[in-house]
């Protein structure tokens, strides 16, 4: 008789033990991506001196890592994206290797990649909109929708030796990302 | 009242304990394997689900997707033991119908292991010069005797490779499992590597 009335006790509070693993479980899985965005973006306005800017990137090595995974064979600039204010505009030169500018949303989906394949040799004008706003482009403008305001571009360029690490620093130094500010 | 208190602390505490435990994983949900590489091919896509989406984040943050780039993954040697920083392996690989390729070393913490050899990767153009179609090379902590392309574990206690293939020119599934991607074969050791899982 001690015996049945305990079970009924334990019983419900491991049911909603079991409830709050599945919700936290869940939860957490959820916020991951947009959390860890998040840092990475802060990290990268830092270190562009602002968002909309684009940063070029030193060689990658073991000591000036900034992030995991990267690969020391490529070139990297970065833009934290902010379209609250309105559309923002990036240019990427053509390069004489592999060459691409990918675009991620706020939950680290890569919406879309441009490489040199389709980059004429005059380079790419790129235009980036929220999907809350579209924007028409200009003539010859590649537009980028993103499902969010916030976002990140990563540009590669491959550069596997320091010779070529050279010769991709004078390809880039026309790149930029910047807030659309002529009232298109 | 303190059996709800107990029940749901701990609750929470699984919940959030094992989505932290899954996402740290290294593409725990592979679903392509060639040889003893293995690659999610929903990374970086929209059609990803939350679980690999969150593991992306943790442990390879602004991935491509597969038609720009697929990314395999390993941490077993061809005989499906850990790869440890005091082994020594030997490397063999063959041309990759992908327009460009490089193989780099991660430590248990998804970065490079920190070491000032400058080895930490190999790819196409200095390890395939024209025109030869096969190349050798070597993994180890210490620089090796012989010439040839070089990947330095020095400093990498128990890690991990991940060979990128750029522009594939297939990323069909049959397509990606018949690629013939570079074997790791353990030539000695200085101490005993565990038997690794599958990856």
């Amino acid at each position: 008789m001690a015996q049945d009335m305990k079970k009924p006790g334990w019983l419900k509070p491991l049911a909603f033990g079991a409830l709050l693993a599945v919700l936290g479980h869940l939860l957490t899985i959820g916020l991951i991506p947009s959390v860890i965005m998040n840092i990475a973006m802060k990290r990268i306005a830092e270190a562009s001196g602002g968002i909309n800017r684009l940063a070029h990137g030193n060689m990658v090595t073991p000591q000036n890592q900034q992030i995991v995974r990267s690969s020391p064979d490529l070139a990297y600039s970065t833009c934290a994206l902010d379209l609250t204010k309105g559309p923002v505009r990036v240019f990427v030169g053509k390069g004489a290797d592999y060459t691409s500018a990918a675009f991620y949303a706020g939950n680290t989906d890569n919406v879309f990649t441009l490489n040199d394949r389709k980059i004429g040799p005059e380079g790419a004008q790129i235009m980036v909109v929220s999907a809350r706003s579209p924007i028409a482009a200009k003539l010859g403008e590649v537009v980028v929708s993103l499902p969010s305001d916030k976002g990140l571009l990563l540009v590669r360029r491959l550069a596997p030796s320091a010779e070529a690490f050279k010769r991709v620093q004078a390809e880039r130094a026309q790149d930029y990302c910047r807030t659309v500010t002529d009232g298109m | 009242m303190w059996r709800w208190l107990v029940c749901g602390v701990l609750g929470l505490g699984i919940g959030v304990g094992s989505a932290l435990s899954i996402s740290g994983g290294l593409f725990s949900d592979a679903n392509i394997t060639s040889g003893r590489w293995s690659t999610d091919p929903t990374v970086g896509a929209a059609a990803a689900n939350p679980w690999v989406r969150a593991t992306i984040a943790r442990v390879g943050l602004l991935a491509l997707t597969k038609e720009e780039t697929v990314y395999f993954n390993r941490d077993v040697d061809d005989d499906g033991a850990k790869l440890v920083e005091g082994c020594t392996y030997a490397l063999s690989g063959e041309a990759i119908p992908t327009r460009w390729w490089s193989i780099t070393i991660y430590g248990a913490d998804q970065m490079l292991p920190v070491n000032t050899d400058g080895a930490s990767s190999i790819d196409a153009t200095r390890a395939l010069v024209a025109p030869a179609t096969t190349w050798t090379g070597t993994l180890s902590a210490i620089r090796p005797a012989t010439p040839g392309p070089w990947l330095s574990s020095k400093g990498g206690g128990t890690y991990s490779l991940t060979i990128r293939l750029y522009n594939p020119q297939s990323v069909e599934k049959s397509a990606l499992q018949a690629l013939k991607l570079p074997s790791v074969k353990k030539v000695s050791c200085t101490q005993t590597p565990a038997t690794g899982g599958a990856n």
